[in-house]
């Protein structure tokens, strides 16, 4: 058995007790550490996270309306083994005056946390879309509006009944996302090439390709490229992007 | 001579020169009158001929001394002298004469002075004309201005005619009095003219034989000396210039502008402009002059019902008429014309004030008939009745305006005006105006131009209303076709995080065009209503969500889908719940479906709330609504209208999503891609397969889409089996079995830029789908040994 994965949510409430379910949902039997740092007493947040099956949560007490660096400390006192952790999600405090300034300070802190290390795949959810430019430089990976969720899958619901359900259950993490190494003998053909010849993924399941991961002509990381075409050259991409059913 | 002498003589000379005024009749014989015609062979003689016939025919009870004289000059001044009873006149003449008649004298004059010319027509002076009263018993025949000119000389003005020969007419004649003010009006004088000497018929033979340039006649539209003319090619009628024409009626209104119609004459094909002047049937009194008897009051009735008789049966275009003929008709009417003019006028009012009567009569009951059989509508709420926004009614009021001042104006000037000749001419010209081109260059009379002035403000008032009416229309229609309610979109209970749906619905999408109604709690800030109101297409409707009769306007029976999203609590703590907003949509779904019958449980008093598992929801015409909650078990919440309704854990979503994006660094990226309707973004589309795909391997299907070119890309993802026996957890299948069938009611979901790419695909895809099946069996068959 591998190390387990180790999730750290930030900003727990009692109310976000569903994200916790939803972790344990989706890593499924794969071990996973969960830990949640909220403002919350601890014996209020312990009594939240109580009775969650399949893993053993851990609670701390503390937030960033501490004051940056005593928050910094009470997350090294923790060790909660933060630049280690395998994703982060900072949820809004929605107590805080200014909900989305609340999550910006605690990326600040959760950075200086991390030392010299990169943040781990940190998601920050914001209460206004508008605030998520405050977050470049911090290191955060993803910045997530559940307004545009919403509006996402309603919208589709609106056009097509069926796309809806797909969204849905790729929402529900029914189908895997998955990088797929370019084939030698397809490195000089086209994307189209590649969609007729790579019908199975390497475990034998039927795949399809979505798009590609586009190579930055400037060294930078590869940019995800959803359907480039089919005359697309494989030459320019670093790798490919398939879609399959999960099996578990 | 003596005083004495003097007087002597002159009542001797009276007694023997003077005709017996009026022919004493024998005992039972009908009275003679004397009457003034023309010579022999003359236009006059044969009036006189038909007259004195329509007389015999007509009872009898007068006779006419017809009496050949030189035409109207002769004939007024015999009349004026007492030596005519009555007598054909050209009116002009006769106008002039009446205007010398009552001239007031000059007292400090000397006779021979007062009797000088002064300029009337047939040399007449005042001191013959005084004394004399002139009576019009009626106006009898039209003659028109008549200016033939060889061809293929056309003359727009009369200083073209220059020394060349011209004929006028006889002189005493009352076609040369009107030839010489023609020729006045032009700035000639006859004297300065080649006048052409002799008759009319020598005046054609020059005409015949290339002498003469020009002859002016005054005859009857149609003659038939004009007309030989005219069909042999040797001469054309010119119009007079208008300026002539103009210049003409201003000093002697006693003309009226007419014209000689197209197909008058051979191969005239256009209207003719020119004057007209009738020919009048004249008497006189002399009120001091015992001598002098009048014609009695019966023997002009006599004439008046011959005249009328002979009217209809005579080819001489007799056509009488106490006024009308002239631009100014100063000679006062006889009174038994007078009178019949009178009764003739009151009996056109009754006549006319009947008919308006029975028409709006008939138009009444015509009404009542429509309205009671339904053809008509309420007139406040819809037809063409009574709608102050129907274009058609300023339409109509324009077409009232320009016809009733075309009408009008035309009565006032069509006999002095040369460019109001024709009611057509007239039509145009208030065209003209009502359209808002008013001149005082047009219209000569102060009464027509108040005629023309009103036409132009209101038909200025008239079309600025149609303007209004018709931009009525666009904007109702645009508003119509932004509130339509069929296939629209239903927000209810509308919250301010959700324009990002709205941003969404009307980002480059199929959903982009949908009419959006969007029903928003009273506490939604101002703000955002704001924000809505700037969305094209989109309807905002302040109303409770929970009570079914706000959402029937809504007509959700025929909406494509309904949202219904939670609530925040009001100021007054209270939330419309997404459960009752659910049943509220139920009940008004079921009252819009049924035409309004709510068809109410006996038992409750509201409508059934049947469930989807008794009749079906299409059957209930519920439509496919999404509801978004915040409960931990919706499905057992909503449990009573799963067959229509599909509830959405938001919140629940959002921790799943956070949770993905946590584990997979680029499901967030991929899951943006997919659902954002942007320009250069791919999305995920379903569509119908072609009849030719259907029945094949799903393989078949992928390989096909992937080789269709000249197509967007196309990427299968997999099936969606819309069929009752599935499962809905089953429905969806991604990257499905290569071997599985693809059936009618699949649809198959693939990646692509726009839906239209796909159906695109689809629909070019015959041909490779069969090439792509042989290569699948060729396939399998290579790998079964």
């Amino acid at each position: 058995m591998g190390q387990p994965s180790r999730v750290i949510v930030v900003n727990f409430s009692p109310d976000a007790r569903g994200l916790t379910a939803a972790i344990v949902d989706f890593f499924g039997p794969a071990p996973v550490e969960l830990v949640c740092v909220g403002v919350v007493k601890r014996a209020v947040g312990e009594g939240a996270l109580a009775g969650i099956d399949g893993v053993d949560p851990r609670y701390v007490e503390g937030s960033v309306s501490l004051g940056v660096d005593r928050f910094v400390a009470v997350l090294e006192a923790a060790e909660i083994g933060l630049p280690d952790a395998t994703a982060v999600i900072v949820l809004p405090h929605h107590a805080s005056a200014e909900v989305d300034a609340h999550s910006r300070l605690t990326c600040v802190a959760l950075g200086l946390a991390c030392g010299e290390r990169p943040l781990p795949n940190t998601v920050v959810a914001i209460e206004d879309p508008e605030a998520s430019f405050e977050f470049s430089g911090l290191g955060v990976t993803t910045i997530f509006y559940p307004g545009f969720l919403r509006a996402a899958l309603f919208a589709h619901a609106c056009v097509d009944l069926p796309v809806f359900h797909f969204i849905l259950a790729l929402l529900r993490g029914r189908f895997r996302l998955q990088t797929l190494e370019i084939p030698a003998e397809l490195r000089e053909r086209s994307f189209g090439d590649a969609c007729m010849g790579l019908e199975r993924d390497p475990e034998g399941g039927p795949v399809t390709l979505v798009g590609v991961f586009a190579i930055d002509p400037e060294g930078g990381a590869p940019t995800m490229a959803i359907n480039p075409g089919p005359s697309f050259a494989l030459r320019r991409a670093a790798s490919l992007l398939a879609i399959s059913e999960r099996r578990r | 001579m003596s005083a004495i002498s003097r007087w002597f003589v002159a009542v001797t000379a009276v007694v023997l020169l003077a005709p017996i005024p009026l022919a004493s009749a024998a005992e039972g014989e009908p009275p003679t009158l004397r009457f003034g015609a023309g010579s022999k062979k003359g236009g006059f003689t044969r009036l006189a001929g038909v007259l004195a016939g329509g007389l015999a025919a007509s009872g009898d009870r007068v006779r006419l001394d017809i009496q050949h004289t030189k035409g109207s000059c002769d004939n007024i001044k015999r009349l004026l002298r007492g030596e005519l009873d009555v007598a054909l006149v050209q009116y002009d003449v006769a106008a002039e004469a009446f205007k010398a008649s009552v001239t007031p004298p000059d007292d400090g004059a000397d006779d021979d002075e007062d009797g000088a010319f002064g300029g009337w027509m047939c040399k007449i002076t005042a001191d013959m004309a005084r004394g004399a009263d002139l009576h019009l018993i009626t106006a009898l025949t039209d003659g028109a201005v008549q200016m033939l000119v060889r061809r293929p000389v056309r003359i727009d003005e009369f200083d073209q005619i220059g020394d060349a020969p011209i004929y006028l007419g006889k002189d005493g004649s009352g076609s040369f009095e009107t030839a010489k003010v023609i020729v006045g009006a032009a700035g000639h004088t006859v004297e300065g003219l080649n006048l052409f000497e002799g008759g009319s018929g020598e005046a054609y033979a020059a005409l015949r034989g290339q002498e003469l340039l020009v002859m002016l006649r005054t005859t009857e539209r149609g003659d038939d000396e004009i007309a030989d003319v005219v069909a042999s090619g040797l001469a054309s009628i010119n119009p007079l210039p208008e300026d002539v024409l103009n210049r003409l009626i201003d000093g002697y209104p006693y003309y009226r502008i007419c014209q000689v119609e197209p197909a008058t004459y051979p191969g005239l094909e256009y209207g003719v402009p020119t004057v007209c002047v009738s020919t009048v049937l004249l008497t006189a009194t002399f009120p001091d002059d015992p001598e002098h008897p009048a014609v009695s009051d019966a023997s002009v009735d006599a004439l008046l019902d011959a005249a009328y008789l002979v009217a209809k049966t005579s080819d001489l275009k007799i056509k009488p008429r106490a006024s009308g003929f002239a631009e100014k008709e100063p000679i006062p009417l006889h009174p038994v014309a007078f009178e019949r003019k009178r009764t003739a006028l009151w009996r056109s009012i009754g006549e006319g004030a009947a008919l308006l009567l029975a028409l709006l009569l008939g138009g009444f009951f015509l009404r009542r008939v429509l309205r009671r059989r339904g053809y008509l509508r309420d007139p406040l709420s819809a037809g063409l009745e009574g709608h102050l926004s129907n274009p058609l009614v300023p339409f109509a009021g324009f077409a009232v305006i320009v016809m009733a001042a075309t009408f009008i104006v035309w009565l006032i000037e069509h006999d002095s005006n040369a460019r109001l000749r024709t009611l057509d001419d007239s039509f145009w010209e208030m065209n003209t105006f009502a359209t808002g081109n008013f001149s005082t260059e047009t219209l000569k009379t102060p009464s027509a131009r108040f005629v023309g002035a009103v036409a132009t403000i209101m038909g200025l008032g008239a079309l600025a209303w149609f303007t209004a009416a018709l931009t009525n229309i666009f904007a109702r229609d645009q508003t119509r076709l932004f509130q339509r309610r069929r296939d629209h979109l239903v927000i209810l209970n509308f919250r301010e995080d959700m324009l990002q749906l709205v941003r969404l619905l009307r980002s480059p999408g199929p959903a982009r065009h949908q009419a959006i109604h969007v029903m928003v709690p009273e506490e939604l800030p101002s703000r955002v209503r704001i924000q809505l109101a700037k969305v094209k297409a989109l309807t905002i409707h302040q109303e409770n969500p929970e009570v079914p009769d706000n959402l029937i306007g809504l007509r959700l029976h025929r909406a494509a889908r309904v949202i219904i999203l939670e609530g925040e609590a009001t100021s007054a703590g209270e939330v419309f719940h997404p459960l009752r907003i659910a049943r509220a949509v139920h009940q008004a779904a079921q009252t819009t479906a049924r035409g309004g019958d709510r068809q109410l449980s006996a038992a409750t008093g509201r409508p059934a709330l049947a469930g989807h598992h008794l009749s079906g929801p299409a059957q209930l015409g519920l439509p496919k609504t999404l509801v978004e909650t915040s409960e931990d078990d919706p499905d057992a919440l909503f449990a009573p209208f799963r067959g229509w309704l599909h509830a959405i854990n938001a919140r629940q979503l959002t921790f799943v999503w956070l949770v993905h994006a946590a584990a997979e660094p680029f499901f967030a990226d991929f899951f943006t891609g997919v659902v954002s309707f942007r320009d250069d973004n791919a999305e995920v589309y379903s569509a119908a397969p072609p009849p030719w795909l259907i029945g094949r391997p799903w393989i078949v299907a992928r390989r096909t889409l992937y080789s269709v070119e000249g197509t967007g890309a196309v990427l299968p993802l997999g099936l969606y089996r819309d069929a009752e026996e599935v499962e809905p957890g089953d429905r969806l299948m991604v990257n499905p079995d290569f071997e599985i069938l693809v059936q009618a009611s699949d649809l198959i979901l693939a990646l692509c830029e726009d839906a239209s790419d796909l159906l695109r695909a689809l629909r070019r895809s015959r041909k490779v789908a069969a090439e792509q099946e042989q290569r699948c069996r060729r396939g399998s068959a290579e790998r079964s040994p």
